[in-house]
């Protein structure tokens, strides 16, 4: 038996994170977007959707250019992709940053703002989806 | 005059001018200038690394004298080093580095 958020985590480096989240931060929104997210110091992220079959079919992001925030959304969308809606999705931080070791303790509140935009955009995918 | 420093290019800038010119007139207090802050690009991040016998001096010397050692995040990200940097030692960006040093700002930043 295994689900995605307890299985063995495998650590992904967060300069490969980086790099994709840096090419999908460029692509255009999705239908569902989630409110932006910012913190105190003005960093911010936002989350958009499109949601097929009760699936996340695909995931984008935009952010405030700081490698650390990009890298924790782009391994959030790819922790989601394809994940179930009526499952529920991986939104915890100690899961974040278990799979992104690399993050110094100075720059993990990075992953608590990648966290709460992903959130807000769950709750606005649910929203949308039960008008 | 208060000074920071941006080591950004590599070959000898941290073993001989950060190693052998600037750090020892720090420990002597024979600089000639106040330094505010130093900030690393590139493999000059791996003087920060614990355990560096240059990097481990040069904390001593920020301590006493409440210098900013700052390592480029992206850098250090690329390096898998990011989370083996001396103690206190932060990663960051330009955002990071100009407030950090809001308090103290230098009245020249110096680029070797």
């Amino acid at each position: 038996m295994s689900c995605r958020a307890c299985a063995k985590v495998e650590p992904w480096s967060v300069f490969a994170c980086l790099e994709r989240g840096l090419a999908r931060r460029r692509l255009p929104p999705l239908a569902h977007a989630g409110r932006r997210v910012a913190a105190a110091d003005g960093q911010w992220a936002c989350f958009t959707l499109a949601v097929a079959d009760n699936r996340l079919a695909e995931i984008r992001f935009n952010a405030s250019p700081c490698s650390t925030l990009i890298a924790c959304c782009e391994a959030l969308a790819e922790l989601n992709q394809s994940a179930r809606l009526d499952v529920t999705p991986i939104v915890d931080t100690a899961v974040l940053l278990a799979r992104l070791p690399g993050i110094p303790a100075s720059k993990q509140e990075r992953a608590v703002l990648a966290v709460a935009a992903w959130r807000a955009a769950l709750a606005a995918s649910t929203t949308m989806r039960a008008v | 005059m208060k000074v920071a420093y941006i080591f950004a290019t590599q070959k000898h800038t941290v073993s001989y001018v950060l190693g052998r010119m600037i750090l020892p007139q720090l420990e002597e207090g024979r600089h000639g200038a106040t330094v505010v802050g130093m900030f690393f690009f590139e493999d000059n991040n791996y003087v920060l690394l614990q355990g560096n016998p240059i990097g481990e001096r040069l904390q001593r010397v920020a301590s006493t004298n409440s210098i900013l050692l700052m390592g480029c995040d992206q850098c250090c990200y690329e390096r898998d080093i990011a989370d083996r940097l001396l103690d206190g030692v932060p990663i960051g960006c330009f955002p990071d580095l100009y407030g950090a040093l809001a308090d103290n700002m230098p009245d020249q930043i110096i680029t070797l």
